[in-house]
């Protein structure tokens, strides 16, 4: 999956990394800036463009306001290598939109949370739920990629889905994130699954002949998100300072919502686990912490080095399927090697942990495995150390 | 009798559209000016009858255009030439373009490339390889890795419909190319190591309606089989035996994945296709003869009704994927003419069948080092077993020829009728197979074996053979040092061509099998060669390059080499072979002409 803002406004695996910690390095505080630097998209209503008719233009200026400062814009799609981009490489500050728990930034609190919506043409097919019965007659448009396509698949639609690009792609009309909700108004499908302040503001905004119903979270597929601005990681300074504008502002930020008609979620907790813990969070694992904003505790396998554990993980490995893919003695094949150095998200024991729980946004592993109790997956993961030929220097469980 | 009259007159509208677009593809494939579906033609014989390129003029040949897909795991299939246009696929993501061969340079008149589910990628056993697209009526037809089936405008590349066929999230692939035939085009699905349970589906040309989806096991109603199934053969087995053959419910997760080449005989009406290895590879816990796993079958292509269906591999130890090509040949056997179908199956054995109604005429071994079974008894139609090469869980078997990448992969043979010969890539690999035991968890590997893969006697990995299929006897071998997985080509020029792994384009003369011309490609093949005439009526021959596959998976994925059972034992199998030492990746489309 391609990390871009358009995704994480939609990745379902986001919500999986919710309870974990975020891990930050602190840095001195920024100098008071002149202006608001925002990292915006030109091209990407109803969020943002530039000429500001986004609901986060909106959102911008009024927070930027509350610091009594202006807002200033440097463009960058939100796609593909944005946070490198923009927020390291220092260009701008802040990028509003994006899932609070995203890892690559440092995030505020929320200041709203949506959902995916079911969407259909007025007068026609009004189906308010993914459990309808007519849904297996009728043509179903959702984004690639989605928590949708897994919740659809699960109720065995997958025949019935037409998949639809979050990407701009330049070259022609085919990929473009709105062509989703148009294709719904050309009658080329019968009901649309966006997320929700899109589907919102073609209804509200656009005067849309669209009528929608929010989806609720489902076991293992969360369907709502809450989204907050990012700054770089240890720009704390600037984190205070937006948390305290989203405080000041909470009911001119609502009407903006509002007003573009974004179907606002009820937020469940506060906002740390405001999102649904899958069933087998990684944090009842044996050993570990509960990761908080403020902490830097990653996990650690308690069976490494242990015999039995080892020995345990052994038999798993090979029973749960594991050398299927990963090769008898974890060469890999289908899929990668877990003998050498490369490791795609990082070789430490809660990255690895949550890859095999499915919790990684980014992975393309198959996520069947999140309901595999942690103790196994500890275990498994005490075989995999042992497998390993690579640099001694390079280990880090 | 108002409203009757419409019905009979829509019928009628249906009818012809129906039988035109037969006609079309009946028309285009005996054009040999042209290559308008992926295996030539429905009898999948890779003949082509252009002979401006001889065996005495072959070694002139030079490449004249060469293109880039894109993409870089391995290249399977073939591209397609359908008037002035070629179109040109990728492995994953499966980018396809068309290219237009009247204007200089051989310029691109569009580009698609699908917008798939990339969990997909961890889930295609064997390398994100894809076999082509078809062509019919101004269209292109496709699969993608992610399950779904597409119809693009061929001259615009825009998207007419697009359905889904296979669910990546349960272990569910597609990598054949398919078969057009009629008004429907006939898909599989790939995904025999995720304990699915394989089918064919066929999908309205029109719309992408699904028309008939039927099972390779399960109860006869999703196997789809006639009243008169088998009616021949009884001894082949009739009814119930896609559920009888397996302990319990096994034949849920009963594999016989469908990823090969299809034929067709018009005539009969028949579509020939075979199902792959029964999920696990532990043959320990699915003890019986797992129907209809391994088996070719007949189907009528309008409602998907199995006429006959014969297993060649009963109760699978060895996982000797049955899903190889069948050439459709009309011999003379015995001083009687006869509609027979060749196959080159895994299991080292080259069978030949009556395609009417699936009687065995002979079945030889053309891999010579074959010994999990003695000979094949031609009564009752099963294998005699060698019963020390029969693999269990929890011991190491030793010494199995072949290997489960077969006496042969899936690189279509080609039939030349000037020589009478079948052309086929082979392999010399042996291996050491165990059963282990592994659940089944929807959407996880379902693999169950580790397997140790080894160079075959003589220490070549692999050959190209010419086969006398009326004789069911070996012509002539060119022994390679890697398996070959291209697959062949031949021509009334009297030649024969094929491409190897360590990156040869080959010509070799078609009844002496003496090399006549070789070219060195960027990385090595797996794809199968072709030939057309050009809109300036010089005559091409085209192949892409492209290491990967089972075999190549160690050098497409950049596999470490520590691990010999890594990648089903392609690791140990490639780089004991020193592949690594010889080619690396890349995708290009290589065309070659007389200079």
């Amino acid at each position: 999956m391609t990390p871009t803002v358009r995704v994480w406004a939609t990745a379902f695996a986001v919500a999986y990394a919710a309870s974990l910690a975020t891990v930050s390095t602190q840095s001195p505080p920024a100098p008071q800036a002149k202006s608001l630097r925002v990292c915006g998209d030109p091209d990407n209503l109803p969020y943002s463009n530039d000429r500001l008719q986004g609901f986060e233009n909106k959102i911008a200026a009024i927070i930027a306001a509350d610091l009594g400062v202006e807002p200033s814009y440097t463009w960058w799609p939100h796609q593909r290598g944005l946070v490198k981009n923009t927020l390291e490489a220092g260009t701008c500050d802040v990028i509003f939109g994006i899932p609070h728990d995203l890892e690559t930034v440092l995030a505020t609190k929320p200041y709203y949370r949506s959902s995916y919506v079911i969407a259909h043409r007025k007068g026609s097919h009004a189906v308010t739920s993914l459990d309808a019965p007519e849904l297996k007659t009728l043509r179903i448009g959702v984004y690639a990629n989605t928590p949708v396509e897994e919740s659809l698949a699960r109720r065995g639609l997958l025949d019935h889905l037409t998949a639809y690009s979050l990407f701009f792609d330049p070259s022609g009309d085919r990929d473009r994130p709105a062509k989703l909700l148009d294709d719904l108004l050309a009658n080329k499908v019968d009901v649309a699954i966006p997320w929700g302040p899109l589907a919102g503001y073609y209804a509200k905004k656009l005067h849309a002949p669209i009528e929608m119903q929010a989806l609720p979270d489902e076991t293992g597929v969360p369907l709502s998100f809450s989204m907050a601005m990012g700054v770089k990681k240890g720009n704390r300074d600037l984190k205070t300072r937006l948390e305290a504008a989203i405080d000041h502002r909470e009911s001119e930020i609502r009407s903006v919502l509002e007003e573009y008609g974004v179907p606002l979620a009820a937020a469940k907790q506060a906002a740390v686990g405001a999102i649904p813990v899958p069933p087998e969070a990684p944090a009842a694992a044996p050993g570990a912490k509960a990761g908080t904003d403020a902490s830097s505790d990653t996990k650690k396998n308690p069976f490494t080095d242990k015999e039995d554990g080892i020995a345990a993980g052994k038999k798993l490995y090979i029973q749960v399927g594991c050398q299927g893919c990963h090769g008898g003695g974890g060469g890999g094949g289908m899929a990668a090697s877990l003998i050498d150095d490369n490791w795609k998200f990082g070789s430490d024991d809660e990255t690895l942990f949550k890859l095999i729980k499915g919790q990684i946004p980014e992975q393309t592993m198959p996520t069947v495995y999140n309901t595999l109790p942690d103790e196994q997956v500890w275990q498994i993961l005490a075989f995999i150390r042992t497998l390993y030929i690579g640099d001694p220097a390079k280990k880090n469980w | 009798m108002k409203r009757t009259i419409g019905v009979i007159a829509v019928l009628a509208v249906w009818l012809l559209s129906a039988v035109s677009a037969n006609q079309d593809l009946l028309t285009l494939q005996k054009d040999d000016n042209q290559w308008a579906i992926p295996a030539k033609n429905y009898s999948a014989t890779r003949y082509s009858t252009l002979k401006q390129i001889t065996a005495q003029n072959v070694s002139k040949l030079r490449q004249v255009w060469s293109f880039s897909t894109g993409a870089l795991r391995g290249h399977e299939g073939q591209p397609l030439v359908v008037g002035t246009t070629m179109y040109v696929h990728s492995a994953y993501p499966n980018h396809v373009y068309a290219i237009d061969m009247t204007k200089e340079g051989w310029p691109i008149k569009w580009k698609y490339t699908p917008v798939q589910n990339d969990r997909a990628v961890a889930v295609a056993c064997c390398d994100l390889v894809h076999k082509g697209v078809n062509y019919a009526q101004g269209k292109i037809y496709m699969t993608t890795l992610d399950g779904q089936v597409i119809a693009l405008d061929a001259n615009t590349g825009k998207e007419v419909w697009k359905v889904r066929n296979a669910d990546p999230t349960r272990g569910e692939t597609q990598t054949m190319a398919g078969l057009i035939i009629k008004d429907k085009y006939i898909v599989g699905v790939s995904g025999g190591e995720f304990g699915i349970r394989g089918w064919v589906a066929a999908y309205n040309l029109a719309d992408g309606k699904q028309v008939w989806k039927a099972y390779s096991m399960g109860p006869d109603s999703d196997v789809k089989l006639a009243p008169d199934f088998n009616q021949a053969n009884p001894h082949y087995g009739r009814f119930d035996q896609g559920t009888k053959t397996w302990p319990g419910e096994r034949w849920k997760n009963g594999g016989g994945s469908t990823w090969g080449w299809y034929a067709y005989d018009p005539d009969l009406n028949l579509l020939y296709y075979s199902t792959g290895n029964p999920g696990t590879w532990n043959p320990s816990v699915r003890q019986g003869d797992d129907k209809w796993s391994m088996t070719i079958f007949a189907r009528n292509p309008d409602t998907g009704m199995a006429k006959w269906g014969y297993q060649m591999t009963p109760w699978d130890a060895w996982d000797y994927d049955g899903i190889n090509e069948h050439l459709l040949l009309d011999l003379n056997i015995g001083g009687k003419p006869t509609k027979t179908l060749a196959h080159f199956d895994r299991n080292g054995f080259a069978y030949l069948l009556d395609r009417t109604n699936g009687t065995l005429i002979s079945a030889e071994k053309f891999a010579p080092n074959t010994n999990w079974a003695d000979h094949i008894d031609l009564k009752t139609g099963r294998p005699v077993e060698n019963p020390g090469k029969r693999t269990k869980q929890g011991v190491e078997t030793k010494d199995i020829c072949p290997a489960a990448m077969g006496g042969k992969n899936q690189q279509p043979a080609s039939f030349s009728p000037s020589t009478n010969f079948i052309y086929a890539g082979i392999n010399n690999l042996c291996m050491n197979y165990e059963g282990v035991e592994v659940q089944y968890i929807a959407g996880a590997p379902y693999v169950g074996a580790n397997v140790r893969i080894f160079a075959g006697p003589g220490g070549n990995q692999g050959e190209f053979i010419a086969w006398n299929p009326v004789t069911a006897k070996r012509v002539w071998g060119i022994k390679e040092p890697f398996p070959v997985w291209t697959g062949a080509l031949s021509t009334a020029g009297d030649v024969a061509f094929y491409g190897t792994m360590d990156g040869w384009f080959k010509a070799v003369n078609a009844h002496t099998g003496a090399p006549l011309w070789k070219s060195k490609l960027p990385s090595g093949s797996i794809a199968n060669p072709i030939t057309f005439l050009g809109p300036d009526k010089k005559q091409y021959i085209a192949i892409y390059s492209g290491i990967g596959g089972w075999f190549g998976l160690p050098i497409a994925g950049n596999l470490s080499r520590e691990d010999p059972l890594a990648a089903l034992g392609a690791v140990g199998a490639a780089y004991g072979s020193g592949l690594d030492k010889v080619t690396s990746v890349g995708g290009t489309l290589h065309v070659y002409a007389l200079e």
